[in-house]
């Protein structure tokens, strides 16, 4: 079940995609279980547009992130980029694929490699794009730099001799340079003061209104969420929980994690703390071996005896919003 | 309007800190450090004395002759004039003084201190040469593909090769090179295009070959391991044993025994320069697995390797001093550190100096190697750095 029926017009389109990492313990590092870190995953983004994919630390955003750029092999599912299986593909075959998609990491720090200037680390992707002569890729390196609102006269710099936001500029810029049409970004402001994320955030808002691109958003703030995306996504312990327009997550959200989240945001215009929620983080433990049942209800406040036994699947609300959970209301068109 | 300003004008992002190449930095930092100064200073007079030693001692008719007996001038302390009466002119030292006095054969102490800097330098860079670059090759392999498990064919054609290789050089001349042809037809077969579709439809019974095996990682490590069960100076010295003694067998021997620990560092830096966000941007961007290892791992693993590297010159100049004091070494008409030591321990007490020359030269030059290296270390290390 994949929450989209229109396929001609995916850029992407993510199918029960799965990943399960090996756990291994002893001196023959036999494996003792396994972390089921992305379960049935199934999302689709539109061309232009832009995916938030939501969720608290560790369920499993970047290891998605990973697999679109395939740099990760996936387990299970496929990933559909303008209709082609990416999963599993070899180093040659990816090769078209990779000039397309690009990713822009969290970490401003290890994200750019401390021995190469700023030219240099720009050049490799035009290198890729078939840029060949060292003078000839001058032009568009400025015109890159200018493009995420750089000097010029950062070309012939280190990487530690810029700011934390002025680094994350310069990796969309590497992103930019082999001109893609999606862009995964990785949290990429939640490393950055609150002043320097409203740039870079404007920032990718302004790219995407220029080149057309497509993103798929990962955060754990849902402001930044609301603000930048068109779809939304909420994931839990490697799975999607709720997925819909921005809107309506914000307006109407159906499951319980996505209120509880929702809860827990600042309000922006009192300055006020959010009301305490109850939910602490769990044992960790937990994470190698899920209980039976729903994944949340361990943390769901309105838990119920079908929750124990029984995972949810992700099923339709309304066309375009679905929800994994016991509790949500049938699909308005069936009844 | 400068480019400065007018980037300022248009709100445009340029970097805070001033302008500075990495090497400036490098060297603002080990400016501060004396003793890796100390140590670099005189391993530059070291090295400057080793090469002009190496011209003014070779030759026909060298400037310092080392090998010029003159044995009515025999064991003459530092700074002594010769006895002009018994000495040919072309038998005069330079200067008119034995600098460093005159062994048991009346040899010129200077001369042959000269020479055998140049032997210590050549032995501790070739020998640490050698090691590098089978460090770097084997913790690289190690660490970028570690993780590919190798076939039992491969292990057999190996085998087969290592096996002809060695009943070669032992003298069994003809069955060596059948399997030699045999080891290199299976190479080539299994790389033909040929061979790569039989590969694809294997009968059941050769299906074996196939089979996955050790990882490379493992393969690699655990014959590191292995390598260090082994005392490195009883290594050499079984070694030199068995082969003629000569500069360029210490060289090489010594750097086929001490590659291991470069191996480690080179492995431990890949693996974890391997998860690194910039490597996977530069995977995502579709460059090729050559050039993600030379451009972007190998020039961020480096520096540890250049701080073990410098540590490793000291020690194979020990290595090779010791080897020579024990008789191993460089054979004797030529002078070395070690040999010198070794001849002068009978008249320790009639000449000291015989012994305390090549003993502090060694101390020396192997302590400035180590006070640089160490230095070097602090400085590259970027935790160690802002301590300073
Ligand atoms: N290489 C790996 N080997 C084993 N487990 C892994 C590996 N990578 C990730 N995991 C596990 O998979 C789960 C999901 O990790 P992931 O990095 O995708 O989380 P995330 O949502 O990106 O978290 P964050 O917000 O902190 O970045 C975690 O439990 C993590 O421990
Ligand atoms: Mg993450």
């Amino acid at each position: 079940m994949e929450p989209h029926k229109a396929e001609s017009m995916d850029l992407l389109r993510i199918e029960k995609l799965k990943k399960y990492f090996p756990v291994r313990r002893g001196f023959f590092q036999r494996t003792v279980g396994w972390v089921r870190a992305v379960e049935d995953v199934s999302l689709y983004l539109a061309r232009g547009k832009t995916l938030g994919l939501v969720g608290e630390s560790g369920c499993g955003k970047t290891t998605v992130a990973r697999m679109i750029l395939n740099l990760l092999p996936a387990d299970g599912g496929r990933i559909l980029y303008k209709g082609n299986d990416i999963c599993g593909l070899s180093d040659k075959d990816m090769k078209p694929f990779r000039k397309e998609i690009q990713i822009v990491f969290q970490d401003p720090y290890g994200s750019l490699n401390p021995r190469m200037t700023v030219g240099q680390t720009l050049s490799e992707g035009l290198r890729i794009t078939g840029i060949r002569g060292r003078t000839d890729r001058r032009e568009p390196i400025e015109r890159l730099l200018g493009l995420v609102g750089m000097a010029p006269t950062a070309i012939d710099r280190y990487p530690h001799e810029f700011s934390g936001g002025q680094r994350q500029r310069i990796g969309i810029a590497r992103a930019l340079s082999v001109e893609p049409a999606l862009v995964v970004c990785d949290e990429p402001v939640s490393a950055l003061d609150v002043s320097i994320q409203a740039q870079i955030i404007n920032l990718l808002k302004d790219l995407q209104d220029r080149l057309g691109l497509s993103y798929v958003f990962i955060s754990h703030d849902l402001n930044v969420v609301g603000y930048l995306c068109h779809q939304v996504a909420v994931m839990y312990r490697g799975q999607i929980m709720e997925y819909a327009p921005a809107e309506k997550v914000f307006e109407n959200p159906l499951h319980p994690y996505t209120r509880v989240l929702l809860a827990a945001l600042p309000d922006l215009e009192s300055g006020k703390a959010p009301p305490a929620t109850g939910l602490e983080s769990e044992r960790p433990e937990f994470a190698l071996t899920p209980p039976e049942g729903c994944r949340f209800r361990m943390r769901c406040p309105e838990k119920h005896d079908r929750c124990r036994l029984l995972n949810p699947e992700l099923t339709p609300v309304d066309d375009d919003h679905w929800v994994r959970c016991w509790q949500a209301p049938p699909h308005s068109t069936r009844i | 309007m400068s480019p400065e300003t007018t980037s300022r004008a248009f709100g445009l992002e340029e970097p805070a800190a001033p302008k500075r190449t990495r090497f400036e930095e490098f060297w603002r930092l080990f400016r501060r450090n004396r003793m890796a100064l100390a140590g670099l200073v005189i391993f530059a007079f070291f090295f400057g004395s080793a090469v002009v030693g190496w011209v003014l001692t070779s030759g026909n008719r060298p400037l310092f002759d080392p090998a010029l007996v003159r044995l009515q001038e025999k064991l003459r302390p530092p700074l002594a004039t010769p006895q002009a009466t018994s000495l040919k002119p072309e038998e005069r030292p330079v200067g008119g003084r034995y600098l460093f006095g005159t062994d048991d054969l009346g040899r010129d102490v200077f001369a042959r201190m000269l020479q055998g800097a140049w032997v210590s330098l050549t032995v501790g860079f070739v020998a640490v040469g050698i090691s590098v670059a089978i460090g770097i090759f084997m913790g690289g392999l190690a660490g970028f593909y570690g993780d590919r498990r190798i076939r039992l064919e491969q292990l057999l054609v190996t085998a087969v090769l290592l096996a002809g290789a060695s009943l070669l050089t032992a003298g069994w001349r003809a069955s060596g090179a059948w399997m030699l042809v045999l080891g290199h037809a299976w190479l080539f077969w299994s790389i033909s295009p040929w061979g790569i579709r039989c590969r694809k439809s294997l009968p059941a019974g050769l299906r074996f070959l196939r089979k996955n095996t050790l990882m490379v990682d493992t393969l690699i490590m655990r014959f590191v391991d292995i390598m260090l069960c082994f005392p490195s100076f009883f290594l050499i010295l079984t070694v030199v044993a068995l082969l003629p003694a000569s500069i360029y067998n210490i060289m090489i021997v010594i750097g086929l025994t001490s590659w291991e620990g470069t191996a480690r560092f080179v492995r431990a830096e890949f693996l974890s320069l391997r998860e690194q966000d910039f490597v996977s941007a530069a995977k995502a961007l579709g460059v090729g697995n050559l050039r993600v290892i030379f451009r972007h791992m190998v020039p961020n693993a480096i520096a540890p390797v250049l701080v073990s590297a410098t540590l490793g010159v000291a020690s194979a100049i020990l290595t090779e001093a010791g080897l020579s004091f024990l008789g191993f070494g460089v054979p004797p008409p030529h002078a070395t550190w070690g040999n010198i030591l070794s001849d002068g321990k009978r008249f320790i007490f009639d000449a000291p100096w015989l012994t305390f020359i090549p003993g502090a030269a060694i101390l020396i030059v192997v302590l400035s190697f180590n006070l640089f290296g160490e230095g070097l270390r602090d400085i590259l290390n970027p935790r160690l750095r802002e301590r300073q």
